[in-house]
């Protein structure tokens, strides 16, 4: 469904607005790739439940964004239409969010910018509480049963804002305030160039935290979450630490997805396209690495991007609805990449801690090659590191 | 001296079955105790019981004078009674020094936020790593210490789960087969670190064997187990001669 809106835009106004959308996707898909890649590939928790990352910081949009503005703009004096009871809330809500409350951001700049930032900062908190609460079946369950765990969770975040209205409209699904319309030019380069933005802060942050004893624990935990236990670490707080982390950071994703859609509605974040399609992506690059992350996000995007426009000439072929075709090429890709490049397509590489000269320190020697590096002297998990 | 480890009948059961059953000794400062039992006997469990992994169904075990009980395994771990395990736990991927750091206590860029800032975790990190680098001499692993743990050999990562608790600051260290599956001549050299580190740095050992002869020249004191029982302890020759031990080994 998702598809299919960027698609019918995209062809209205050309190459130039396919390529703002392929840079909104990567933006939005890159930082929930990112926060994955922190927590299964450097940590090892397998998070099945990305999606419900995502949801909260959608939910946060509809359910909180949303009245907040509507609580400004009444103050401001003009007229509303009722939102209190559910009915009104939702049968109300296009009149009272493109009728009234966007026009009155157009000119209302400031108001826009603060908006977006209140839905940032507060998604990072709820997102944050919401991987508290993932979290807690993480210290009883390992690996195979939390990962189903997670999927449940999420499936079960989306079943809650079917039903419940007053968080996104039930089945309808709510509009939400248009935070750039005071922006006059294309609203899709500003989402696209602000959830970039918020990518490559996430990328700077998870990239220093990796490069630090923080990620050498992490991977130690991924390793061996006994052994760190038996020297003294607390390996429940340091993963429910993890999760509360990049929980926060996923649910920006939902914020911008949100506002990039203009319209929160529970399918609007299918644990397919915010669980299944981050994970290929983090499989097919390689967990571990950034760099890796970055490929992945960028090749799954490409390609669904190309089987979403040429799927069409295959449908005469076919023997099973057209629908099907993303889902199953994809699933194709998953398996082949297990089978045929299970570490993906840039293997992890071993830590690398800048500005120590841990060479010097331990053997006495200078280091001749490569500046002070740890890295070992050019082997299988040799490289420039990232 | 006082006892500084002290167990009273504890007792662990899976199912009906009593894997370690009515235990009781006390650990002096400064000893090296070996505790010897065929295999399957419930060494292994008993070390789980004491090091937190298990909560024993009965008794108690006292650290220090304090009653550690069923406190969870990283909390005793920060008290100084540290355990090694019979199948080498490396961490795979990391390589020696790494794996040494990973088990410094309170490094200052182990903290989700702090790591960000790499200033105020530089001193501790280079204050570890010399620490580390100290280690791997005294323990031999200096010429791997780059390697991944993966590639290391068997005898190195034995070495390498000593050093590991010497890292984090253990003061009494109970090693469960520390030379299981390794030729003599590298035990000698792995019970000569043991002796080495007890008498330098005044550390407390409890190590735990299946063959009754490797470890027997090294220890003080020596117990014997059988089936979940404590039979007897003493001196090494004392303990080899008693004929329950040596039916437990050799059958009726
Ligand atoms: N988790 C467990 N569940 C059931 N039985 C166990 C478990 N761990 C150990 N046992 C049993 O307890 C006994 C003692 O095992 P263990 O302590 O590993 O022996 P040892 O270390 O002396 O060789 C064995 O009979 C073993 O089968
Ligand atoms: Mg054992």
């Amino acid at each position: 469904m998702i598809d299919l809106l960027g698609l019918t835009v995209s062809q209205a106004s050309g190459l130039s607005q396919l390529i703002i959308d392929i840079a909104m996707y990567f933006g939005a898909f890159v930082i929930v790739a990112m926060a994955l890649n922190f927590q299964y590939g450097n940590a090892g928790v397998p998070n099945m439940g990305c999606a419900v990352q995502v949801i909260a910081g959608g939910f946060t949009v509809s359910a909180i964004t949303t009245r907040v503005t509507f609580m400004i703009v009444k103050a401001a004096g003009l007229p509303l239409m009722p939102y209190a009871s559910d009915y009104d809330w939702v049968y109300n809500n296009p009149h009272n969010v493109a009728v009234v409350t966007n026009p009155f951001i157009e000119t209302h700049t400031m108001l826009g910018i603060s908006l977006l930032l209140f839905s940032l900062a507060l998604a990072l908190v709820l997102g944050s509480a919401i991987g508290y609460i993932i979290s807690l079946p993480a210290i009883r369950l390992r690996s195979t049963y939390l990962m189903i765990t997670l999927i449940t969770m999420a499936d079960a975040s989306q079943i809650f804002g079917r039903n419940i209205p007053a968080i996104c409209g039930g089945t309808l699904g709510v509009f939400v305030p248009n935070v750039f319309a005071w922006y006059l030019g294309n609203r899709g380069i500003i989402l696209a160039v602000v959830t970039l933005l918020i990518g490559i802060i996430a990328f700077f942050i998870f990239r220093t935290m990796l490069n630090s004893p923080y990620g050498r624990l992490m991977r130690a935990i991924r390793e061996n979450d006994g052994t760190v236990e038996s020297v003294g670490k607390n390996v429940v707080g340091i993963r429910r630490n993890i999760l509360m982390f990049a929980s926060g950071i996923t649910a920006l994703t939902g914020v911008m997805w949100a506002f990039y859609a203009s319209y929160v509605v529970d399918n609007l974040f299918m644990r397919a396209d915010w669980t299944y399609w981050p994970w290929l992506m983090l499989i097919l690059g390689g967990p571990g690495n950034n760099a890796g992350t970055f490929l992945g996000c960028a090749l799954i995007i490409a390609l669904r991007r190309i089987i979403l426009i040429s799927k069409w000439s295959l449908e005469q072929y076919l023997f099973f609805p057209i629908a099907y075709v993303e889902n199953i090429l994809l699933g194709v890709l998953l398996i082949a990449v297990i089978i045929f490049r299970p570490r993906g397509l840039i293997p992890e590489k071993l830590l690398y801690i800048p500005g120590i000269n841990y060479r010097k320190m331990v053997t006495g020697e200078a280091q001749v090659d490569l500046g002070d590096s740890a890295m070992p002297k050019a082997e299988t998990e040799g490289g420039e590191p990232e | 001296m006082s006892e500084v480890l002290k167990i009273e009948n504890v007792r662990k059961y899976f199912g009906k079955f009593a894997a370690v059953d009515d235990i009781s000794f006390g650990l002096k400062e400064g000893g090296i105790y070996l505790l010897v039992g065929p295999n399957g006997c419930g060494k292994t469990t008993l070390v789980n019981c004491i090091s937190g992994i298990y909560n024993p169904e009965e008794g108690n075990v006292y650290y220090r004078d304090e009653d550690i009980t069923g406190e969870a395994m990283y909390k005793i771990s920060r008290r100084g009674l540290v355990r090694t395990f019979q199948i080498a736990s490396p961490f795979l991927s990391l390589t020696t020094l790494e794996n040494m750091l990973v088990a410094v206590p309170k490094n200052a860029g182990e903290n989700i936020f702090f790591s960000l800032f790499k200033p105020s975790w530089m001193d501790s990190e280079v204050t570890a790593v010399k620490q580390a680098s100290e280690l791997l001499g005294v323990l031999g692993l200096k010429h791997v210490w780059n390697m991944p743990a993966n590639t290391l050999s068997g005898g190195e990562l034995k070495l390498l789960e000593i050093g590991r608790a010497l890292m984090c600051g253990a003061e009494t260290i109970l090693l469960d087969e520390p030379v299981g599956s390794i030729d003599p001549k590298l035990c000698h050299q792995i019970f000569n670190h043991v002796l080495r580190l007890r008498d330098e740095m005044g550390l407390t050992f409890l190590v735990i064997e299946h063959r009754l002869e490797v470890a027997a020249q090294y220890a003080d004191h020596v117990f014997a187990m059988d089936r979940g029982k404590l039979l007897t302890e003493g001196t090494a020759e004392e303990v080899f001669e008693d004929p329950r031990v040596i039916t437990s080994y050799l059958g009726e």
